[in-house]
């Protein structure tokens, strides 16, 4: 600031010593006459509103639409001065003999010319920053993935990591769950289950409940909801910042632990009016190339094996079951071998649409969007339809800036009447789908009465899950969003800004799921009365939510120093409320009407509610300090408040501090070639976790309504609330180093990065006799080390025959080890090894799945198995290592091991760019390596299996052992006609290395020429077609059932866009 | 100028930033729970405090605790009430607790229940009184020294109850966690001794802020304090403490035994303190437990020995769980279907008049106390020569227990303070068998103790 005051008085100086030099002329000489000119920008676009000023008199105009003005009474050898909103000003000295002045104000780039880094709440040149975050345009992105940027996200991050989902697939209506830098929180549900998994009602706080290591995602400015990310139309991102290090995040304060998503939409620009718009088609197919199921003859076959079809104890049932044999084979032998698996998937076509209208002269600017997406799911009659509308305007005056932008999307998820996928997968294939006429057959097999038979069928009655596709069946969520966001931009000085925010954002989630009575799932239901026969059941909410935020930027520069600062301060508001109304006893699919239902159910149904508010205040200071372009200090403090804190310590400070150093600008640092530029950073700080409920810090009464004393109401206090509950903290610590090799030919960036998270929020056992069995407190730690590299080389450059070439690999690796715990998760641990006869096949069939295990020292993410030596060819029975190394045949779920961490060593992907004149070819491999896996869907679908109930893999038939001396990896099927239940706890047999490359997306565009007489003609410009392909090949170490309530898919998109 | 002009700008900017931080801090911790109630709204108002202590009760009515188990089910079991009990029908829980093998893992997790139960109530009987001092002044009338007089006398009450389900008999023994305050650090156990002047010290102070004159006998109240006083001195064998509270109540002229009738056989209008049970869960409770598939309760020969055939004897009433009448299989005590029955006795006035009987020392004295509850149920006196003795006082007394507080749940601690050995409880199988006896076996392992978790 000094350094321009100076300057400026330097210049007064001079002006003056001018003007005292030429006193006698101006004195003698003095006529005053009328300056006119015109000011433009660097494309000479005229400039309206420009400020035109006389420095001596300072008496001023503005310029008027065609940039035009016209300044009177100008003194000679006089200076004026223009200046621009968001333009460097200029000054220009009235020689004697001009009466025309023209000015070109240049966009105001920061000082150094580099781009800058969005945190959200402030944008910082990257010269000024010591943080770790990467920035990836929306374009990049769409290249990508073209319908989904959390996919296209993970693919080009390493640090962003989406858990794979073997239960939902490519479920359209099924949220991504997503980590950056792995997981900091304690997972208690088994590995592999749904638990965890976001919920879609859009409420912030509840995600976060559902994820606790969900990161926090900013859209444009305000924290917004993971489905809103997930929904948004990918042409409407400019950008989406990634910000990993405390020096990056910690302007967030307590909600900085997990990372933050920054997301910018594209803003209107100057300019007279622009279209563009963009179709995107999309074709999904399902990949069931993981499936190897019997066919109708292997699973008779493999049932009689088992014993199904006799009763050595009873030959009455023995005969009966003989003759329920003799009956399949019949259709066996008549060729009935349906195959299920294709009957309710489809190739799920999806056609997005994209128009955006965006333009304005001198202070006003204003954009308009539409955007319309549908896509079917690869399940038949599922799919997810998104409706878009955004408005944005801003509007300058002198150095006032308003802007304003709404936002309104409807998203329509509709799930697929055909069941789940695995109820397909499970339907013997000696059953026919469908009758004679086409029409599915409801109940898949007569009667026993019906055939004579003694005693009901073997799996008792079967049903048709395609019949329910015929029936008038309603299960769909909707959820409307209103966003509307304003922003007051006050130039004090060109160096000073305030800026004031106001966001308001809203939805209303909405959920119906009508199963008439003719529904399958109330065929088999034994304690259904006719009246109860279908259900409705109604779910709706609102979540709003308020932000507000006051920030003041400040910059200043003196000679060498650069210092930028930042001072800022929010409030957030939540709330969300939900009602949820289950109604029973609809008999007609076209009585589809809650009002229809007879009432609740027979047990005592009621309506249930939630209801969530929250509160949080957050202020932040962040200096920045630049000398010389060579070094930089960056230091951040917050301070955080929320309602979900104990009373104790409702506020808590959070800072970090970040250095960097700019090698390549030392003046050590020679001219060679091999390295170019080289910059070093480094950072650490304290970042905060709140993603808990609200009620663990707030001692509360519930009041019983179903009972009353006396005609009085009676309330009572149930948990304690521990007023010291602490924020969650996360030390993160961050050093990176950038480096430009063999004269641009190579870009290397390593990031070393380590995570402890301290009062890790626990529930802690406590003496029953305090009233309590447990409460939260702030008792384990982890840790989270890794690192993090990316190599980015354009092999080919050549701008003249316009061809590039890109290529570029990244990798990721993070460990996690638990380096406190508390004594009640030691209980979890034991809990789950109690009261498990493995004897008992019902007993201990949750051992199945390998359950979460914490130890101090081991990682969260560690299988826990007994070990196992495989099978003995003797007996066709497994044997197990026991924890002192002796043999058994005997599981025991106290000789559990760590045998292996699920956790990815490397992560990454590689990827190729490539321009030929007007083509693109571009395409992404993603791949895991050194990561381990519980193969569940085999050991499931192998050896797990419930041959009465359900057909299984091949390999039941094929690969069991099945006599003395075969070397096989299953084991002999056990022959329990009673059951069919064949039972296998958790093993190292079925852990196996989880590596794979799949070739993540391919994408071939052309861009056509702007010169095509056509394209001229149609009044384009910049028309482009692209063709992107998802998950085409996969190459993997593990083969396992991928989806198995709904498959996994590839998907082929066919993209245009256009600018008018 | 421009200079000042910036610094005004930070100065306002930080004035501002000050106060709103302040206001901010009260904002954030305004924040309602909708569903819930925060703890400083219930206790602003009397009302408050009330629906809090109602709650209590509320706890204890649960069928776990008194709305069941530890009234009629459990603990009557463990009493030696019922003979018609069986290891298929009634289950395990209850069938090892007739036996009284309470270390029995059914019976170990159950009890583990209890304790957290209790415990629980105690924790909110605690947060009341950590409350109510500290709000003096928005309570009306007598209404501070009544509610809080009521909390520690639901302490006084929970705590004894979990020392004489938990702890031996012997003084020098270990106790139970006395909990006077919420907090998540443990208390440690004392002697049983300990506990009891726990209990004492805590109804003393309910004695001296309870007013004489309580609305109702549904909450605890002085004289509840007081026959509560003189059970727990008997269970400590202070006979002149328990002498005289018992006479303190018999003589207060608050109560009187139910004059020649027999329309509420759990004679309401006796009780110093009765529980409510909220009366739908009340019928499902009684229901399950002595009707189908349980059918606990006591057969007919066994009424036969402990009435006498033919007799008097109001309380020799039973009928058929599913009938309410007397064919079928009558093994309910009436006691339970009369109406306004939920309303379950916890103090008796006739206890006072036993632990009288017991304390007096005075034969003469003791006879008088006992044959006005025989009157009251409509049996003929004793006479001096049926209690000349000690031992023949206490057998008498023994067969007035249970047939007065039959399914009440009193017997098990009767029992258990007189340390009365397993062979000389009630259908302790005999040899040679006695013909139309009832058998109920004694478990080998078995204890007064229950186990705690």
């Amino acid at each position: 600031m000094k350094s321009i005051h100076s300057q400026r008085y330097i210049i007064g100086l001079r002006g003056s010593l001018i003007l005292l030099l030429n006193l006698f002329t101006i004195l003698l000489f003095a006529q005053n006459k009328t300056i006119t000119g015109k000011v433009k920008d660097e494309q000479g676009k005229p400039l309206e509103g420009a400020y035109i000023i006389e420095l001596a008199s300072k008496h001023g105009t503005r310029t008027d639409k065609e940039g035009s003005y016209t300044l009177k009474n100008v003194a000679p050898n006089t200076k004026i001065r223009a200046t621009f909103i968001g333009r460097i000003m200029e000054e220009k000295e009235v020689k004697s003999n001009e009466t025309t002045v023209n000015f070109t104000l240049k966009q105001r780039v920061n000082s150094i010319n580099e781009v800058t880094v969005n945190t959200g709440l402030y944008k910082r040149p990257v010269g000024n920053f010591t943080g770790s975050a990467k920035t990836y345009s929306g374009e990049e992105l769409k290249m990508v993935n073209p319908r989904n940027a959390i996919q296209a996200l993970a693919v080009v991050d390493p640090s962003v990591r989406m858990l794979q989902d073997n239960q939902f697939g490519s479920d359209p209506n099924h949220l991504p769950n997503i980590q950056i830098r792995g997981a900091n929180n304690l997972s208690l549900n088994p590995a592999g289950t749904s638990n965890g998994t976001p919920v879609s009602n859009g409420d912030i706080m509840s995600s976060y409940l559902s994820n606790p290591n969900q990161p926090l995602i900013i859209l444009d400015g305000f924290e917004t909801t993971l489905q809103t990310f997930y929904d948004i139309d990918i042409n409407l991102i400019a950008n989406i910042t990634v910000l990993k290090d405390a020096a990056a995040t910690v302007a967030y304060g307590s909600k900085a632990a997990n990372g933050v998503i920054v997301i910018d939409t594209k803003q209107p620009a100057a300019g007279k009016l622009r279209v563009s718009y963009s179709v995107n088609a999309s074709a999904e197919v399902p990949d069931l190339t993981s499936y190897k199921l019997m066919n109708a003859e292997q699973l008779l076959e493999a049932q009689r094996l088992t014993g199904i079809y006799s009763d050595p104890a009873n030959q009455y049932n023995d005969l009966a079951k003989k003759q329920w044999y003799d009956y399949r084979l019949a259709q066996v032998r008549k060729g009935v071998d349906t195959y299920w698996l294709s009957q309710p998937v489809q190739t799920g076509l999806g056609l997005s649409h994209s128009l955006s209208l965006a333009g304005g002269s001198g202070p006003l600017r204003y954009s308009f969007g539409l955007n319309y997406n549908t896509s079917e799911g690869v399940m038949k009659e599922s799919g997810r339809d998104r409706y878009g509308m955004t408005y944005n305007f801003s509007y300058g005056i002198k150095n006032l800036k308003l802007s304003n932008a709404i936002a309104v999307g409807y998203t329509r998820g509709n799930n697929t009447p055909w069941g789940t996928f695995d109820s397909y997968i499970k339907l013997f294939p000696y059953f026919r789908s469908v009758d004679d006429n086409g029409n599915p057959i409801k109940i898949l097999e007569p009667d026993f009465n019906e055939l004579g038979f003694s005693i009901n069928a073997p799996g008792g009655t079967f049903t048709n899950p395609m019949y329910n596709a015929t029936l008038n069946v309603k299960d769909y969520t909707a959820t409307l969003n209103l966003t509307n966001n304003t922003n007051l931009e006050w130039s004090l000085t060109d160096d000073l800004k305030l800026t004031g925010s106001l966001g308001w954002m809203s939805n209303a989630p909405n959920a119906e799921a009508f199963y008439p009575a003719d529904h399958t799932r109330f065929t088999s239901s034994a304690i259904a009365l006719f009246p109860n026969l279908g259900s409705y059941n109604h779910t709706s909410g609102k979540n709003s939510s308020i932000n507000g935020r006051l920030n003041l930027s400040y910059r200043l520069a003196l000679g060498r120093n650069t210092i930028l600062a930042n001072i800022g301060s929010s409030f957030q508001k939540t709330s969300s409320n939900a009602l949820n109304v289950r109604v029973f006893g609809i008999p007609n699919d076209y009585l589809g009407e809650m009002g229809m239902a007879n009432g609740f159910d027979y047990q005592s149904t009621k309506p249930s509610t939630q209801n969530n508010q929250t509160k949080n205040i957050s202020n932040f200071l962040s200096l920045s300090y630049n000398y010389d372009n060579r070094y930089t200090a960056e230091f951040t403090v917050n301070q955080s408040g929320s309602s979900q804190f104990g009373s104790n310590s409702r506020f808590a400070p959070f800072y970090a501090g970040g250095l960097a150093w700019n090698i390549g600008n030392e003046k050590f640092f020679k001219q060679n070639n091999i390295i170019q530029s080289a910059k070093l950073n480094a950072s650490i700080g304290i970042t905060g976790n709140q993603n808990f409920s609200s009620d663990m810090a707030q001692q509360t009464y519930q009041y019983n309504l179903m009972n009353n004393y006396r005609l009085m109401l009676g309330a009572n206090t149930l948990s304690y609330a521990n007023p010291n509950l602490k924020w969650q903290q996360t030390l993160k610590s961050n050093i990176g180093l950038q480096l430009g090799l063999l004269k641009g030919r190579l870009n290397a960036n390593i990031e070393f990065f380590r995570e402890t998270t301290d009062n890790l929020i626990l529930p802690l056992d406590m003496a029953l006799s305090t009233g309590f069995e447990s409460y939260q407190n702030n008792l384990g730690a982890t840790k989270n080390e890794g690192y993090e590299i990316s190599l980015t080389a354009p092999v080919i450059k050549d701008a003249k025959r316009n061809i590039f070439w890109t290529v570029g690999i990244n990798a990721g690796h993070y460990s996690n080890v638990i380096t406190a715990l508390s004594p009640a998760i030691i209980a979890i641990n034991e809990a789950f090894n109690k009261g498990t006869d493995p004897n008992n096949p019902l007993n201990s069939r949750y051992q199945t799945r390998p359950l979460p295990r914490f130890e101090v020292g081991e990682s969260m993410n560690r299988i826990w198995a007994v070990p196992s030596l495989g099978i003995d060819p003797a007996t066709g029975k497994e044997v197990f290592v026991k924890l002192d190394g002796s043999r058994t045949f005997t599981w025991d779920a106290r000789d559990k091991r760590a045998v292996a961490d699920a956790t990815a060593k490397l992560k990454g992907a590689f990827n190729s760019n490539f321009n030929y004149k007007n083509f693109i070819l571009n395409f992404i491999f993603s791949y895991q390596y050194g990561g381990y896996m519980y193969n569940q869907t085999l050991v499931d679908r192998v050896e797990n299996v419930d041959l009465v109930t359900g057909n299984a893999d091949l390999r039941v038939f094929t690969e069991r052992w099945k006599q003395p001396g075969d070397h096989s990896s299953f084991k002999a099927l056990v022959a329990n006609g009673a059951s069919g239940l064949q039972q296998t706890n958790v093993t190292s047999r079925f852990v196996q290395k989880d590596n794979f490359l799949e070739l993540a997306s391919l994408t071939v565009g052309y861009n056509i020429p702007a010169n095509a007489r056509w394209v001229k003609a149609a009044r384009l410009s910049a028309p482009r077609i692209m063709i992107t392909q998802n998950n085409l090949l996969r190459f993997g170490t593990i083969r396992t059932e991928r989806g198995t309530v709904y498959p996994f898919s590839r998907s082929f998109n066919l993209g245009l866009s256009t600018n008018f | 100028m421009m200079q000042k002009f910036r610094h005004k700008i930070i100065v306002i900017c930080g004035l501002i930033g000050v106060v709103a931080l302040n206001s901010c801090k009260k904002w954030v911790n305004d924040t309602e729970q909708p569903l819930e109630v925060d703890e400083s709204k219930v206790f602003s108002s009397e009302r408050g405090f009330r629906e809090a202590l109602n709650g209590i009760y509320l706890q204890m009515g649960a069928e776990t605790l008194y709305g069941k188990e530890l009234t009629f089910g459990v603990v009557s079991l463990a009493g030696r009430n019922y003979d018609s009990v069986s290891m298929q029908k009634s289950g395990e829980l209850y069938y090892q607790s007739a036996t009284l093998n309470l270390n029995a893992p059914p019976v170990k997790t159950y009890s583990s229940t209890v304790w957290t139960k209790m415990y629980s109530a105690i924790l909110n009987a605690n947060n009341v009184l950590e409350n109510i001092d500290g709000k003096k002044e928005i309570f009306t009338a007598d209404n501070y020294r009544n509610l809080k007089g009521e909390a520690l006398a639901l302490r006084a009450y929970l705590h004894f109850d979990l020392l004489r389900l938990f702890s031996s008999v012997e003084l020098q023994d270990r106790g139970v966690p006395y909990v006077t305050k919420v907090s998540h650090q443990s208390t440690d156990a004392a002697s049983v001794e300990v506990a009891l002047d726990h209990c004492i010290s805590d109804l003393n102070e309910a004695d001296s802020l309870l007013g004489a004159d309580s609305p109702t006998t549904s909450q605890l109240n002085k004289w509840a304090v007081k026959g509560l006083l003189a059970r727990i001195y008997m269970y400590k064998n202070d006979r002149t403490n328990a002498y005289k509270y018992a006479a303190e109540v018999i003589n207060s002229g608050k109560f009187a035994l139910t004059v020649k009738s027999n329309a509420d056989l759990f004679f309401a209008s006796e009780s110093l303190f009765k529980l409510y049970i909220y009366a739908n869960n009340y019928n499902s409770y009684y229901k399950s437990f002595f009707g189908v598939p349980a059918l606990i309760g006591l057969s007919v020969s066994s009424q036969n020995a402990l009435f006498g055939s033919p007799t008097t004897d109001y309380r020799r009433n039973f009928i058929d769980v599913t009938t309410g009448s007397l064919s079928g299989i009558p093994i309910l005590p009436k006691k339970f279907t009369a109406t306004g029955a939920n309303i379950f006795p916890m103090i008796r006035l006739s206890e006072m008049y036993f632990i009288a009987a017991e304390c007096s020392g005075d034969i003469t004295q003791a006879l008088g106390y006992i044959n006005l509850v025989r009157e009251a149920r409509n049996l003929a006196p004793l006479t001096e020569i049926d209690i000349a003795t000690a031992d023949k006082l206490s057998f008498q007394l023994q067969s007035e227990y249970r047939k007065e507080f039959l399914a009440e749940g009193q017997s098990f601690f009767y029992y258990k303070r007189n340390r009365t050995p397993f062979s000389s409880l009630p259908f302790y199988p005999t040899t040679p068998p006695v013909i139309g006896q009832s058998n109920l076996e004694v478990a080998d392992e078995a204890t007064y103790v229950f186990s705690r978790p």
